[in-house]
């Protein structure tokens, strides 16, 4: 691969030396300084002349500027600007001596690589509806547009005639960050091939320093999000292992039944009532789940689980020191819950007391022992999940900017 | 892959072949053009160098396109109107060889196929259609030189009449009209960035 062999001439109608950079492909050089355009086939012979075009204030290549396009070096050979619906924009015609001629499209700060294709879609474009389904080779774009647009400038070699004034019709669809459109003037139908390229990468490439303002969505960016797409991806697997592997406790691993009775409270005398139950654990240092199932939790004060043969403490619970154990007040659910685990398989004993102020009744009395928890998987399922759904929320929404750009 | 050896009947260098069929080899050390026919050579006279022109198709460099690897084995230049373009002869895995057409950037693959009957060079003018195939080009082209091994006889300066016709889908089929002979092609365009060199 090399770089293109430079040529220079002098314009045949106002004398300006002229760089050709170019191949035998070329169908008309115009002159930048007079306008003159001219034919390279017919020793630079003028067709017509333009001495009013203004070139476009807002071009960030010039003719001669060289970079590299999908690793492939190119040089700018010509530049066209156009105009349609209050809209203006630059195609700068590119060329490589081995993978030939190009477009590199720039508009509203952003570029578009365009080559001609000589594959043609399964149905005609102009046709379509927004948004309707159309295939080019064993791509689906969806269509997205069609417009007039007028040629206001025009410099440098190119592979077609073009001058100022010069109307073409364009169709376009997208499969961003692709594009497939189709082009028509009074002469020909030509159909190509785009792709979206980064500005950051234009830059680098053909060393553009100067800054351009950048218009915030384009039609063929890609949705990107530096945070939420990352955290997605990463998501995605973990919400499925940790769906697996909560459906899985669920299921497999709630372990056995100790007890499981309608709990009977004893007036103290005191403004409480209490209960007392014993219970076995044949597993020790294995978690024992211990839930008191009622219709006023917050009427509960104090639990505690001693061991029989000792006396000894081993969990104490309530609203008190709810903050220091396995303990939760769910007054959705309305229950008590708990889960700890004991030293040696033998009788404990549970004791509690619940204030008579409120009133407390129906008190069901669940204990399991080899019981494995599942409330961390399933919220780290639930902040997974979320994860997903704040990504896909995301670029919707941004997908919805992208056609807002045409159905506004 | 066919891979053989002969000697050049004017230097005696080695030259390689990697073609069953090949017609035509140029030695690469002395400019002879050898013809090969069956076992024998015979010295048919001198190349001229082509002039060495960027291109993604080089002699003896493998590349990828469409999931099959090709080996350039022939290259032959033509000169038109406008320019040139390149014919390179490539032999595929398995080991079949076909014509990749090559004109700044516009690349062609191509198989010879038998002739049509009745045709003559007048009958194709630019813009008519003959059975859903679209006259695109036709010119005159002159050959300009070759290297590496052909699988047919080619004469420097040699010069012929050609048509291009173009149908929907990438499609090509390209007529040459010689002094005695046609020689019809059917292939596809082929894009650039598709053509993995390898290496």
């Amino acid at each position: 691969m090399s770089e293109s062999k430079i040529r220079s001439i002098n314009c045949t109608s106002c004398g300006a030396p002229l760089k050709l950079h170019a191949g035998h492909k070329i169908k008309s050089l115009t002159c930048e300084y007079c306008g003159a355009v001219m034919n390279p086939q017919d020793e630079f012979s003028v067709l017509a002349k333009f001495s009013e075009q203004q070139p476009p204030s807002h071009s960030p290549l010039k003719t001669g500027d060289q970079g590299k396009l999908k690793g492939v070096p190119f040089t700018v050979v010509g530049m066209i600007e156009w105009y349609a619906e209050g809209d203006s924009w630059i195609d700068y015609q590119v060329f490589s001596p081995t993978h030939g001629y190009a477009w590199l499209v720039y508009e509203t700060g952003h570029w578009v690589f365009l080559r001609r294709t000589r594959n043609l879609p399964n149905k005609s474009l102009w046709t379509l509806k927004r948004r309707a389904k159309v295939k080019m080779k064993q791509q689906t774009f969806l269509f997205y547009e069609k417009f007039n647009a007028k040629i206001t400038y025009v410099a440098g070699e190119l592979t077609w005639i073009a001058r100022m004034g010069d109307t073409t019709s364009l169709a376009e669809a997208i499969d961003p960050p692709y594009l497939f459109s189709e082009e028509r003037n009074k002469y020909e139908t030509e159909y190509y091939f785009g792709e979206y390229i980064e500005a950051t990468e234009i830059k680098q490439q053909f060393n553009i320093s100067k800054h351009y303002p950048v218009a915030p969505i384009h039609r063929l960016q890609r949705y990107k999000s530096k945070f939420l797409q990352p955290l997605a991806k990463v998501a995605k697997p973990f919400a499925f292992v940790f769906f697996i592997i909560s459906f899985a406790i669920l299921i497999f691993m709630q372990g056995s039944s100790v007890m499981v009775k309608p709990v009977v409270m004893k007036n103290t005398g005191n403004g409480q009532v209490q209960s007392s139950y014993e219970f076995s654990i044949s597993k020790p240092n294995h978690l024992i789940l211990l839930t008191l199932n009622t219709h006023n939790a917050n009427a509960l004060l104090n639990a505690r689980v001693k061991q029989r043969a000792t006396g000894k403490t081993i969990i104490n619970l309530g609203k008190n020191n709810a903050k220091t154990s396995e303990y939760r007040i769910d007054k959705r659910i309305r229950s008590v819950e708990a889960s700890f685990e004991v030293p040696k398989a033998g009788i404990y004993t549970l004791s509690f007391s619940a204030n008579t102020q409120l009133p407390v009744k129906k008190v069901k009395l669940v204990i399991t022992e080899n019981h494995v928890g599942s409330r961390y998987f399933f919220w780290l399922l639930l902040f997974s999940l979320a994860a997903i759904l704040i990504s896909s929320f995301s670029r919707r929404s941004f997908e919805s900017q992208r056609w807002k750009l045409v159905e506004d | 892959m066919y891979q053989n050896n002969i000697n050049c009947p004017q230097c005696g260098s080695a030259l390689a072949l990697n073609f069953r069929h090949s017609k035509l080899r140029a030695c690469e050390h002395c400019g002879s053009t050898i013809f090969l026919e069956d076992e024998a050579v015979k010295l048919i006279g001198k190349q001229s160098v082509l002039s060495e022109e960027a291109s993604l198709v080089q002699l003896q460099q493998p590349f990828n396109y469409e999931k099959q690897s090709y080996l350039p084995v022939g290259h032959a230049r033509y000169q038109y109107d406008n320019g040139f373009w390149d014919e390179w002869w490539v032999i595929n895995n398995a080991g079949n060889g076909l014509w990749v057409t090559v004109d700044e950037g516009d690349f062609a693959f191509e198989r010879q196929v038998a002739t049509p009957e009745n045709i003559s060079f007048d009958h194709y003018q630019l813009g008519n259609e003959t059975q859903g195939w679209l006259v695109t080009e036709r010119g005159h082209a002159v050959c300009d030189g070759f290297e590496g091994e052909l699988p047919e006889l080619l004469y420097q300066g040699e010069s012929f009449n050609y048509v291009h016709l173009s149908k929907p889908g990438a499609e090509l089929f390209s007529l040459e009209f010689f002094e005695k002979k046609i020689k019809a092609f059917k292939g596809h365009w082929a894009d650039p960035f598709e053509i993995q060199v390898e290496g």
